[in-house]
């Protein structure tokens, strides 16, 4: 309960800013409607990642399974006010919030005899990140900061009996760091951004290593949530993007590419997925 | 200063971020390949560290799976043909005696049926049908009629074959004048286990123990989970409160075999026939590194009194099918278990 009191802490920025509290701040700082949307951009961005996923979940089967991947992210960013003088004397905002809601599928098969795997999932994470600006170059912007993400998907192969799917379930902790960087391709405005999330702790769901859906149906868990850090579950999520500046929106471009590991219980699994990513964002 | 360096979070997250670029740190699976040895060491493995009852065949039949690689490890050649593998592997395997221990290839399953083959079968389908007749109702997998004798008969083919609670409260209801049920799973070779639990639901007023459940915590041939005890609950609907007769013989397997496990519990039941076929190992399925698919037993079940129930539930009443009486029209099973009704 307290986990998701957390959450939804975290999460209520990105969806709730009262509009007389903005008002307000707006007065205090002297800024016009168009000098705030300039000095604090909110971004959106609707993307659509498309690429090939390796699974392995030892639970289900030895075998890795290999195929496509298509995931929906829609990520929102914005600057937080600041009422400290360097803020009212226009020195750039120090400190901004991100979440990213993401929902995917797959579908892999057995490089053996073809079986296939589905898989499916959604992810929604938030957090804050400290910016600085004009950091080595002019235009660099680097940023570093946390985030509480939290994960529902599933796994379910074509061939079993018993053991036909496997749950999964996670709440972290991450590290992110990220570098933004604006310039010119010919006379077209284009943002370069590449960012890396590593998580630190968490709690994640497994079954017992044996241990059947049929028994944690009918009588309970038994110590299936355990503790989760890079000891044993070392992943990565880098994500480069390249937004092509046009009259209306940004058309973003990009790699992703999402390492996930878990060791728990006493089963393994991976999920290795590279995609390219397409799709477009706005500034309001 | 130094020591100031040594402790900066760049010299931890480097490091962490170089060994998972370049996978060193990755969990890996094992890669598809079509090598006998390959896939003799990758089955091995895979019962030794995953079958649930290499103990109890080491007790009970004297397997020992160390010894059982050395012998069939010693059959492969790097140049046989895949059905030869499969035949040496499928050897292996029957080791077991397991009828939940399968391999599947797409030629071909592996398997070992001594559970049944071994025995005689006492039913005569034929037979039975006879006495089902052709105006038998049906509810989903229940089949079912008053026989002359004013006693309910219900025939139950497979678990596989859902039973609902309305499925189970409308034949209760139509056989609710009779003086006595039969239930006859002979032939049932098991099925969904939640159908077993619903239909055992129907003849217990009483929350009512009917045995335990493990799970394997690792690989190691003891490391199993605390016991968990499984119940029955007393059925919402309608529940048998006459005399009721079981009629089983050696293919009632697996769910089935949980199903006269719940029964012999339950006070009103009688077990009549041939001991059941056995197989008390919740089974699971992996696949071999050239995609065979193989089952092996994965969770014990348990009796009440926590015994093991792999080889089967021995009955109230040991019963055999008269061949001669066969032949002259009768399944003295049945007639038995009338006769046994009406006293």
């Amino acid at each position: 309960m307290l986990l998701v009191a957390l959450l939804l802490l975290i999460a209520l920025p990105a969806f709730a800013q009262p509009q007389a509290g903005q008002d307000r701040l707006r007065q205090r700082l002297h800024l016009s409607s168009h000098e705030e949307s300039v000095r604090f951009p909110r971004e959106h961005a609707t993307t659509f990642a498309i690429g090939r996923v390796n699974h392995y979940d030892s639970y289900l089967s030895p075998l890795e399974y290999r195929g496509p991947k298509l995931t929906v992210l829609y990520e929102t960013a914005h600057f937080l006010r600041s009422r400290s003088k360097a803020a009212t004397d226009g020195a750039h905002p120090r400190l901004s919030f991100h979440s990213l809601l993401s929902l995917d599928a797959s579908f892999a098969s057995s490089p053996a005899n073809g079986t296939d795997n589905v898989g499916g999932g959604v992810a929604y994470e938030a957090g804050w990140r400290y910016n600085w600006h004009d950091v080595i170059l002019p235009r660099l912007r680097l940023q570093a900061g946390g985030t509480l993400g939290t994960t529902a998907g599933f796994l379910y192969t074509t061939r079993s009996g018993n053991n036909p799917a496997n749950a999964r379930l996670q709440l972290r902790l991450s590290g992110v760091v990220a570098a933004h960087y604006d310039t010119r391709l010919a006379r077209l405005p284009i943002h370069i951004r590449y960012q890396a999330e590593l998580p630190l702790v968490g709690m994640a769901f497994a079954p017992r290593y044996g241990q059947s859906y049929y028994e944690l149906s009918e009588y309970g868990t038994d110590r299936n949530l355990g503790f989760i850090s890079p000891h044993n579950a070392l992943t990565l999520r880098q994500y480069l993007t390249l937004d092509l500046s046009f009259r209306l929106f940004y058309l973003r471009l990009g790699y992703l590419s999402d390492l996930s590991q878990l060791r728990l219980n006493g089963l393994e699994q991976h999920q290795f997925a590279r995609s390219f990513v397409l799709g477009w964002a706005r500034t309001l | 200063m130094t020591q100031a360096r040594c402790l900066s979070p760049l010299h931890i997250l480097l490091p962490l971020l170089f060994s998972l670029l370049s996978c060193s740190a990755c969990l890996r699976g094992v890669e598809a390949s079509r090598t006998p040895e390959d896939n003799f060491r990758a089955l091995w493995t895979l019962i030794d560290e995953h079958y649930c009852f290499l103990d109890y065949k080491r007790e009970t039949l004297g397997v020992d799976w160390a010894e059982v690689y050395g012998r069939y490890h010693a059959q492969l050649s790097p140049a046989m043909q895949p059905i030869q593998l499969f035949e040496v592997l499928s050897h292996m395997l029957s080791e077991l005696r397991d009828g939940h221990v399968n391999l599947y290839c797409s030629a071909d399953v592996g398997r070992n049926w001594s559970w049944r083959e071994d025995y005689p079968e006492n039913l005569d389908r034929e037979l039975r049908d006879a006495y089902l007749g052709t105006d038998y109702r049906i509810a989903s997998g229940l089949k079912y009629r008053i026989l002359p004798d004013n006693i309910g008969y219900i025939v139950y083919e497979s678990f596989s074959n859902a039973v609902g609670e309305g499925n189970i409260d409308d034949c209760l209801y139509y056989l609710r004048s009779c003086n006595g049920l039969i239930i006859d799973v002979r032939g049932n070779t098991g099925g969904q286990l939640d159908n077993a639990q619903r239909l055992s639901s129907h003849f217990t007023n009483e929350r009512r123990l009917v045995g335990y459940m493990t799970h394997k915590t690792g690989k190691a041939h003891n490391a199993f989970s605390a016991p968990q005890p499984e119940y029955i609950n007393p059925s919402t609907g309608i529940r048998w409160q006459k005399r009721c007769v079981v009629l089983t013989n050696r293919s009632c397997y697996s769910a089935t075999n949980a199903f006269v496990r719940n029964m012999k519990e339950c006070p009103l039941v009688t077990v009549m026939g041939d001991q059941t076929g056995g197989g008390s190992g919740l089974p699971f399925t992996s696949e071999l590194p050239n995609g065979w698919v193989v089952r092996f037993s994965a969770c014990p079940m348990y009796d009440a009194r926590m015994e093991h129930t792999e080889f089967g539930i021995a009955p109230d009443i040991p019963l055999a099918l008269d061949i001669e009486a066969a032949q002259h029209g009768s399944d003295s099973m049945i007639d038995y278990a009338r006769a046994w009704l009406l006293k």
